[in-house]
């Protein structure tokens, strides 16, 4: 079977060309970074299967990141090597193409973004380009799907390039004989939307808006959230599944140990979904009826700041801070890529140079870094105490983060490079990738947490049911109430979100506590043990030694914000 | 910010071939002259397309010591201040 790579530099589209060619979705977002794993595929056309794969984004083949390495050996494996262009910015791209011709791979190159380029008034020469290389060009719309089955037919005409490259210093003159053979642009006057584009990268009206945005984000999160909450799935709870699990109780009655596992306590004679405690009730309740609702609409959010471009932006106006903290540009991708969930953003450290700095990042998203899951407990807890409480907690661990950071960069030496990033355009974000990628996250989401949760919830229940929890609670508990301020049942709970972040949501709610408890136990909660799959992670990318100095790190921060913020607030 | 000022004071604007992208301002354009780096830098640039002969227009400097924001072919890149300093440019009146 004949590997097909595409290859080409980081956001010119790879992977939604992927996702087209495969039917398979592969993330991506409209800033640089986002593919960091391998995605593989089998395509078949005309009967004859091809083996698709997704290469990470580079610049060059013989650089130094790790995500270069692995673009430039696949590369080497490949029989077509699909070079995907950024049509706008043809000239960069194409010396990325000069040093894919040395490989003396049949070759064909896919103009992607046509459509933005018309618009932009540039115009491109396929057929003259397509001639001087001497490997079919064709231009794609990868969003829309237009060009693809061409794309598809012409893989036939895959060729080893005809030209010959020259030595490397000349070959900015030579790809600059190339553009003015086959580029020419209109000028067009900068309009008021360009102004207004730009103003989100000047220092005061950036800081401003960036503001703005991030305000406009809580409010949009906990709108959707509270909305799914109230208007359909509370309802539906309620007036479906309710009678339901009433008619399972009665026909559980013949076993008090199954019904209890099940169902739960009764609390003043009713199921409470909260309180009960069973596989069924507070089990399907907390992970469908809680934290589904935000995790969707955080999702959401967080996908529409990915496709318009406005995350990187944000990266730009932060990274003074950054900088401060001993970390740079790049280290922005993975901690908003741990935002959704730590396990992807611990893998795009990938894409930094240094291990120190891969190390660092990787401690600050795994304390620091609150996941959708835990952002859902934040809101779903607090939220109903207004925004205030829901942005102290933000603040908090954004406070946290820089601290620790500021710490780590004096106590872990090592080489930390510069920030070049590149600065995508604005791009309108697109249904057609936006809903694939909310879809595959809250799918990723189900199937990852429901089996923890139930686990999680029928161990609470038994512990309950053996009478063992007053007895771990009386063990660590007195610390708990001591410098923490905090009922010692909450113990258990943080104990508990080791395993998933969300059981400890439902756990926390009957515990009646007040606001300043449920801030400091959120912040804890965020901070103490990241989830069994960030720990696994951390182990797989880092190795056993640095995952425990990891550890060590987040017991000495996390107890020792606790203790803190229970003297402050 | 009076800290800012007073740098921009001292710091001599127009001693042509001593500007680097610090030393712009916003909105201004200039052309690159020469990337005074070691050989890793200045191969990562390159193949990013800051070259010498590259015209580059100043979009932004962020405070607090944060990135230069410039367009190269239409395109924005934001460069850490210690790369910034150290790509000379000749700023068009």
């Amino acid at each position: 079977m004949k590997k097909i790579v595409l290859a080409g530099n980081p956001n010119v589209g790879k992977s939604v060309i992927f996702t087209r060619l495969s039917g398979i979705y592969a993330v991506s977002s409209n800033y640089p970074g986002t593919t960091v794993e391998i995605s593989r595929s089998q395509i078949s056309r005309d009967g004859v299967k091809f083996e698709l794969i997704d290469a990470p984004g580079t610049y060059a083949l013989e650089a130094d990141a790790e995500a270069e390495r692995i673009a430039g050996k696949l590369i080497d494996e490949a029989d077509i090597v699909v070079n995907v262009i950024d049509a706008g910015n043809l000239e960069r791209n194409l010396y990325l193409t000069f040093e894919l011709l040395e490989k003396k791979k049949p070759m064909v190159i896919a103009l992607n973004m046509w459509d933005e380029v018309q618009r932009r008034g540039v115009r491109i020469d396929i057929q003259a380009l397509s001639q001087i290389l001497g490997i079919p060009v064709i231009p794609v719309v990868a969003t829309t799907g237009e060009g693809m089955k061409q794309l598809l037919q012409d893989l036939d005409y895959a060729r080893v390039p005809i030209i010959v490259p020259s030595s490397h210093q000349e070959r900015w003159h030579e790809i600059g004989q190339v553009i003015q053979a086959v580029q020419s642009f209109s000028y067009h006057k900068p309009t008021w939307v360009d102004r207004l584009k730009e103003a989100t990268l000047l220092p005061i009206s950036g800081f401003l808006i960036g503001l703005g945005v991030l305000y406009g984000v809580f409010w949009v999160v906990r709108f959707i959230g509270e909305g799914l909450i109230n208007y359909i799935l509370d309802p539906l709870f309620y007036r479906f599944y309710y009678p339901l699990l009433l008619g399972l109780d009665r026909h559980l009655s013949f076993s008090p140990f199954l019904r209890t596992i099940l169902i739960g306590h009764l609390v003043d004679g009713k199921i409470d979904f909260e309180q009960s405690l069973g596989l069924l009730s507070t089990g399907i309740y907390i992970e469908l009826g809680v934290v589904l609702p935000y995790i969707i609409s955080f999702y959401f959010i967080l996908g529409l700041l990915e496709d318009t471009g406005y995350l990187p932006r944000l990266a730009v106006l932060l990274d003074g801070f950054f900088h401060r903290i001993g970390l740079h540009g790049y280290a922005i991708v993975p901690t908003l890529l741990g935002l959704g969930c730590n396990v992807p953003g611990i893998m795009s450290t990938r894409i930094l140079e240094s291990k120190t700095e891969r190390f660092i990042i990787s401690v600050l998203i795994s304390i620091a870094v609150p996941c959708a899951s835990q952002q859902a407990l934040i809101f779903g807890v607090l939220g109903k105490h207004g925004t205030m409480p829901v942005m102290l907690v933000y603040f908090i661990l954004l406070l946290v983060w820089i601290i620790l950071g500021v710490i780590l960069k004096y106590t872990v030496k090592g080489y930390r490079p510069a920030l070049i990033l590149e600065i995508p355009p604005y791009r309108f974000p697109y249904w057609k990738t936006l809903l694939p990628k909310l879809w595959l996250r809250v799918k990723g989401f189900l199937k990852e947490a429901l089996p923890i949760v139930s686990l999680g919830i029928l161990a609470v229940n038994l512990l309950f049911m053996t009478n063992l929890f007053p007895y771990i609670a009386q063990a660590i508990g007195p610390f708990f109430q001591k410098y923490l301020g905090l009922p010692s049942e909450v113990s258990l709970v943080l104990v508990l979100g080791f395993l998933r972040k969300d059981i400890a949501m439902g756990l926390l709610a009957p515990l009646q506590l007040t606001v300043k408890q449920l801030v400091i136990s959120s912040v804890m909660l965020a901070m103490f043990f990241p989830c069994v799959a960030t720990f696994m992670v951390i182990l797989k990318e880092l190795g056993a030694k640095k995952l425990i100095q990891g550890t060590i790190i987040m017991l000495f921060a996390s107890t020792l914000t606790g203790i803190i913020l229970n003297l402050v607030l | 910010m009076v800290f800012l000022i007073l740098k921009r004071c001292i710091v001599p604007k127009s001693a042509d071939s001593f500007t680097t992208l610090i030393d712009m301002l916003p909105g201004q354009t200039g052309t690159i002259t020469e990337i005074d780096h070691g050989h890793g830098l200045v191969r990562k640039l390159c193949v990013m397309g800051i070259i010498p002969g590259k015209k580059v227009v100043k979009i932004s400097q962020i405070l607090v010591g944060g990135p230069i924001v410039i367009r190269i072919d239409d395109h924005d890149l934001a460069l850490g201040r210690g790369i910034a300093s150290r790509i000379k440019v000749k700023i068009e009146k």
